[in-house]
């Protein structure tokens, strides 16, 4: 498909040609000949540009609904010639990624910028992959399509505290865990204070613990209940979850009849996220 | 140097019957200087190997038996008084030894599978705020039972990528049951053997290990590894780029294994699924994290 | 997006500049050097942090210029406004140029700048400039972080000369009648029909080439004897000619001319339409229906020359005019003073035409005239009694004025012919060259039946026309003066031909042979073409479907970029190629020493060539040796290998 350019360039080359014409001069034949001549050769080298980009897969990190992420296009190069200046972009938008360049027998990635607009498994729209190389003229492109749905996670919103029901008593000292003794400082509390070890050492030495000591969080639909919507009750949930996480807490998560038990790191936090962008409403109370 | 590690491997397999690999790829643990975990049933000759690898090597070895009831105290030892002298005095417990295998260290709390962790990353422990340096080199062998056992508490990722490699040990093939349960017991011929190495000499070797050069081409393809546990779709937990440094330590000590300066993709392919099965699997045990390590070492292309 | 300089373009500025350098020098001054002018300031802006024009400025200088365009020419269609529109334009934009889209623009405006120069001047030496321009325009469009940008934009070029020739040679040329009157009223400094004292003086101090010609088969070697015949004045008015209407000639009757032979005349561009011809010449050749032939033996185009011509005519030793003149060729103005008692005295003292003459010669050869392009103006109502007996200066045309006013008044039939005389003689290209320089008129009067040429010049100055008007010239005026008579006398210069006319002649003959051939190559020739063409079909063919191949293996080598793909790689994928066509592919995650060992083991043949490269791969990709130049030497043992195995 030509380029603006190059419809362009196509009229100025018919216009040069009829002044070719036109004068009968033959240098300005030459000089249209060989015009057209290096164009159509640049269009060739456009197309086998492009022929030899292959998309290897396309990925999407988290993505939460109504926030900017994005999607990764894997892209290879089989053959032994570079491929240049390819870039991506998605079907009904304007918003091109960067050019990228890949070496002979090379990967590389180009990254578009993707706003999903609901939870749950969607398909990405079409995405063009296209270049102009060498000289604008034409426009080469190729469809990549992701075959596999992604799945989006509810928008992060509402309240950032967590509710005050969400901490259970238990654990408040014992998660964190023993790292070593240090002494006294008269701002720690007595509670803290090892008698034991300091009864051993005449000087009195508090109990250090390996994390700041972090109350286990639990999150449920009912704590939510002062939200009319639906939606506003996942994202809120989505947001405490993330929240959590982020901080380091761990964390259970109980929707309906799913219930995640108390746990933290990345695998948790996946399971719960997804467990929310893939929630029913109907059957909830 | 290596001609040395060559005889170890030998010597050991005459004890540790068809187990050639997992004794190589023990040793080039060792020689990576990383901590080793063992999953498997009881009596597939977990203890053995390790026994006879301390004894080969030289190392000074110890044994705890993790429990549910083991207090960190028992592990690394605490502040005894003593009464003539009128003061506390350090126990070292039995983790003060060079080579120290952590026997089923998933029976433990929590709480002290965090002490041990701790020591294994720092190289010292603290007790009663004063810290004490283990010896060196300082190896953990680590057994535990296979995830699904009751009673256990798995160990949580974090500390998983704590350990350089996981093996897996399976049950012996007929042949070798026929050997072992005509033959000698393999406990008595721990007896016979001696140790090869002197004092010092683990050390420099692990000095060379790490004169291994790797070229871009082999960087190249870890950093391949890496980026595609990375993409969508690949099952497994992402890997960390600690776990590609990992990856590099271990390829290096199979290449000097193998007598080389300098390591290949071959090498790295090797020592692949030890390295990366714990880390992969994560919460879904070492099995299922070694499956997802052969299918990444598949579809990871070798670049030349 | 961030703002682009045109100066930090650098293949963009300076092709586009040079292209519009080029088509400056053809057009007015004015445009000419506001179009520079506005460069100047570009430049300033962008370097000296001068003020820019905004664009609603140079929207506004655009009108501005269109009005101006419209004033000056009273209309927009025609070559010169064009071509100043084209340039005013030009200007502006590169004052505009901000981002890609500008560039984009400026690309396919230097294009046209580039091509609109083609249509002033075929000369070679312009090709230069425009190819490097060309070229650097089509550098400016690649992307900018593209590696060996020069290398690509050959290898585009190599590759498009094929197409680019063939299309050239076989594209049906049509001409279209209705643009080819498009011409421009306004013509260059050149040849004009009227003979005004001091007007071919002006001429002749212009270097400024007229014609090239091919003289080969008329068997002329002598300068002297070349008159080349532009038009004929019958209108006297004194010292000054006017042009008259001549009417066209009839249609030949009698046999022809026995010993004829074919000449070759390449005309320069020159808005009219003389077509100079030697003075014998009895028929022109150009394409049909566009020459004319006027009584006078002289040859006018049907249209104005706006483009380089090539033309033949016929020529023969002898052949004259013999078309008897009618009344009009003996008026003159009223003689009065000394002409007039001159031409009493004359007519008194010599009866017959025959002698007439020979008193007209002796006053031209016997009195003291001086031949000089300075001869001053002459005016006033009795100019030639100032020239012929005060002032006794004056070139060419005053002595051909003169001489046939006087002829007229003797009554004897004259008329006066302009064209030029002699030309330079191109010994590598064996052909002459015709400039301004060579400028000339001369005098034919009606004696016997026929019209004989008369060249007063040739008593006054003889020199001028044995070595010729350039190296005449060339001469100081004191010299001029001394040596106008002394036939024999050469100016001292070496003799010989010098290195440097060597190079200038070369470089002249190339230049027209180019002119000739882009000239030349029309539809006649073009059918020719194909004629031969359909002769030699299936050598054609061949060597068509040669070409192609060729193309398409220069297309495919000429972008394998080596470089990039390591030594190692080479050899690994020549390998991998060749095992996937005997069915053992690389399994996936295999390593490339895994896979030449399985490879080595299924293959007994290539076992030990495939032990060479596995070893050199891991030696050079792992093991960091420096392995350089081995990879050659192996490549051919692997493919020996693998010649040998099948």
């Amino acid at each position: 498909m030509p380029s603006r350019f190059g419809v362009a360039f196509g009229a100025m080359a018919l216009v040069l040609f009829f002044l070719a014409v036109g004068y009968a001069n033959n240098l300005i034949y030459i000089f249209v000949f060989f015009l057209i001549s290096v164009a159509v050769t640049g269009i060739l080298l456009t197309n086998k540009n492009m022929d030899i980009v292959r998309v290897e897969g396309i990925e999407s990190p988290e993505l939460f609904a109504k926030e900017e992420g994005r999607v990764r296009v894997d892209l290879e190069n089989n053959s032994d010639i570079p491929a240049w200046e390819v870039e991506a972009v998605f079907a009904k938008s304007k918003d091109l990624t960067e050019r990228i360049s890949l070496a002979p027998k090379s990967q590389e990635s180009l990254f578009l910028r993707f706003t999903p607009l609901s939870r749950g498994y969607i398909s990405l729209p079409r995405i063009t992959l296209q270049s102009v190389y060498p000289f604008g003229l034409l426009r080469a492109w190729k469809y990549a399509v992701s075959e596999q749905k992604i799945l989006i996670f509810p928008q992060r919103r509402g309240d950032v505290e967590f509710p005050v029901d969400s901490v259970s008593g238990e654990g408040m000292q014992q998660s964190g865990l023993f790292r070593d003794h240090r002494t006294f400082q008269s701002a720690d509390p007595l509670s803290r204070i090892d008698w034991r070890a300091s009864a051993r050492r005449q000087e009195l030495l508090v109990k250090n613990y390996e994390e700041p000591e972090k109350p286990a969080l639990s999150f449920s639909w009912e704590q939510t209940a002062y939200l009319e919507d639906p939606e506003s009750r996942i994202s809120q949930l989505c947001l405490w979850v993330d929240q959590a996480a982020k901080q380091g807490y761990s964390y259970s998560l109980t929707v309906g009849s799913k219930e995640h038990g108390k746990n933290s790191g990345a695998a948790h936090r996946q399971e719960c996220l997804k467990t929310l962008a893939l929630l029913q409403t109907e059957n909830l109370p | 140097m290596n001609k040395k590690f060559h005889e170890l491997i030998s010597e050991a397999s005459k004890v540790v019957l068809d187990k050639n690999v997992e004794i190589r790829l023990a040793m080039t643990c060792l020689l990576a200087g990383g901590h080793l975990l063992i999953e498997d049933l009881p009596g597939v000759g977990k203890t053995t190997l390790v026994q006879v690898l301390g004894k080969l090597t030289g190392l000074k070895t110890r044994r705890i038996q993790f429990t549910i009831d083991l207090l960190p105290a028992d592990a690394i030892g605490g502040q005894v008084f003593h009464p003539q002298e009128q003061k506390f005095v350090f126990h070292p417990g039995p983790l003060f030894s060079q080579l120290v295998m952590a026997d089923e260290l998933n029976r433990a709390s929590p709480r002290t599978q965090s002490a041990l962790l701790q020591a294994m990353e720092e190289g010292e422990v603290s007790v009663d705020g004063t810290n004490w340096p283990l010896p060196k080199p300082f190896y953990v062998i680590a057994t535990q039972n296979p995830h699904q056992q009751t009673g256990t508490f798995p160990l949580p990722e974090s500390q998983l990528d704590r350990f350089l490699m996981s093996l897996e040990l399976h049950h012996a093939s007929k042949e070798t049951e026929v050997r072992l349960l005509q033959g000698e017991d393999p406990r008595g011929l721990l007896n016979k053997i001696h140790a090869l190495f002197s004092e010092g000499e683990i050390e420099q070797a692990l000095q060379q290990v790490q004169a291994v050069k790797v070229a871009p081409a082999v960087a190249n393809y870890i950093a391949d590894i890496l980026e595609r546990s990375r993409r969508a779709g690949f099952e497994g937990a992402p890997l960390s780029t600690r776990a590609g440094m990992a990856l590099v330590r271990a390829a290096k000590a199979w290449a000097f294994l193998e007598g080389r300066d300098y390591v290949r993709p071959d090498d790295v392919q090797q020592v692949l699924v030890p390295v990366l099965g714990h880390r992969l699997g994560g919460n879904h045990g070492i099995k299922r994290g070694r499956e997802w390590a052969v299918a990444l070492q598949k579809a990871t292309a070798v670049p030349v | 997006m961030t703002d682009r300089k045109f100066f930090s373009q650098k293949a963009l500025a300076f092709s586009f500049v040079t292209a519009m350098v080029m088509v400056g020098i053809e057009v007015s001054p004015w445009i000419a050097f506001s179009s520079v002018g506005l460069l100047i300031w570009k430049w300033g802006v962008e370097n000296l942090k001068w003020k820019p024009l905004s664009k609603k400025v140079t929207g506004v200088l655009s009108i501005a210029l269109l009005v101006q365009i419209l004033l000056q020419f009273r209309t927009f269609i025609g070559q010169e406004p064009s071509y100043t529109f084209l340039l005013g334009l030009s200007g502006l934009r590169v004052m505009d140029y901000r981002n890609e889209r500008d560039h984009r623009f400026l690309v396919l405006l230097g294009f046209v700048l580039v091509s609109v120069k083609a249509l002033f001047s075929l000369d070679i030496y312009w090709i230069i400039p425009s190819a490097l321009a060309f070229a650097g325009l089509w550098y400016s469009l690649l992307p900018g972080a593209l590696p060996h940008k020069g290398r690509v934009l050959l290898k585009v070029f190599a590759l498009s000369v094929p197409a680019a020739v063939i299309m050239f040679f076989a594209f049906p040329r049509v001409v279209l009648p209705w643009a080819m009157s498009r011409g421009s009223n306004t013509g260059q400094i050149g040849f004009s029909e009227e003979l005004n004292p001091g007007n071919v003086a002006e001429l002749a101090g212009i270097s400024t080439m007229v014609f090239r010609a091919k003289l080969s088969e008329t068997g002329i070697k002598n300068a002297e004897n070349l008159y080349w015949r532009g038009s004929v004045l019958p209108y006297s008015r004194g010292l000054s000619w006017r042009p008259g209407t001549l009417g066209l000639r009839a249609p030949e009757k009698g046999t022809e001319v026995s010993k004829s032979s074919l000449y070759e005349i390449a005309l320069e561009p020159h808005s009219n339409t003389y077509l100079f011809v030697l003075d014998g010449t009895s028929e022109v050749q150009l394409e049909q229906g566009r020459t004319m032939s006027l009584n006078g033996d002289i040859y006018r185009s049907a249209r104005p020359l706006m483009t380089t011509t090539v033309y033949r005519a016929k020529w023969s030793e002898g052949s004259k005019d013999t078309l008897a003149p009618d009344e009009d060729y003996l008026r003159t103005p009223e003689m009065r003073g000394r002409v007039l008692e001159w031409v009493e005295q004359t007519k008194k003292d010599a009866a017959g035409t025959e002698e007439r003459l020979q008193a007209l010669q002796d006053l031209f050869a016997k009195n003291d005239f001086t031949y000089s392009l300075n001869p001053g103006v002459y005016g006033g109502p009795n100019d030639l009694e100032a020239f012929l007996f005060y002032r006794k200066r004056g070139f060419c045309e005053h002595f051909a004025g003169a001489y046939a006013t006087l002829a007229r008044s003797l009554g004897i039939p004259s008329r006066v012919v302009v064209g030029y005389q002699g030309g330079r003689y191109n010994p590598m290209g064996d052909f002459w060259r015709v400039t301004q320089r060579d400028a000339h008129a001369w005098v034919e009067v009606f004696h016997q039946g026929v019209w004989q040429r008369k060249d007063p010049t040739s008593w006054v100055a003889p020199l001028r026309l044995v070595i010729g008007a350039e190296d005449f010239f060339n001469l100081s005026e004191e010299d001029q003066k001394v040596f106008a008579r002394n036939v024999q006398w050469r100016p001292s210069k070496d003799s010989g031909i010098t290195l440097w006319d060597r190079a200038e002649f070369l470089i002249d003959d190339l230049n027209y042979r180019w002119t000739y051939f882009l000239v030349d190559f029309d539809r006649s020739s073009q059918k020719s073409f194909w004629q031969s063409l359909a002769d030699m079909k299936l050598q054609m063919i061949l060597g068509l479907i040669f070409v192609t191949v060729i193309g398409v293996l220069l297309f495919r080598s000429l972008f394998r970029t080596k470089g990039l793909v390591s030594e190692e790689r080479v050899l690994f994928l020549a390998v991998q190629k060749w095992a996937e066509k005997r069915n053992q592919p690389q399994e996936s995650g295999e390593t490339p020493l895994h896979y030449l060992t399985r490879l080595a083991e299924e293959n007994p043949q290539q076992r030990e060539a495939l032990r060479d490269i596995g070893h050199f791969i891991d030696q050079k990709a792992y093991a960091g040796e420096r392995l350089e130049r081995q990879s050659q030497h192996l490549l051919r043992l692997w493919k020996q290998a693998v010649e040998k195995g099948s």
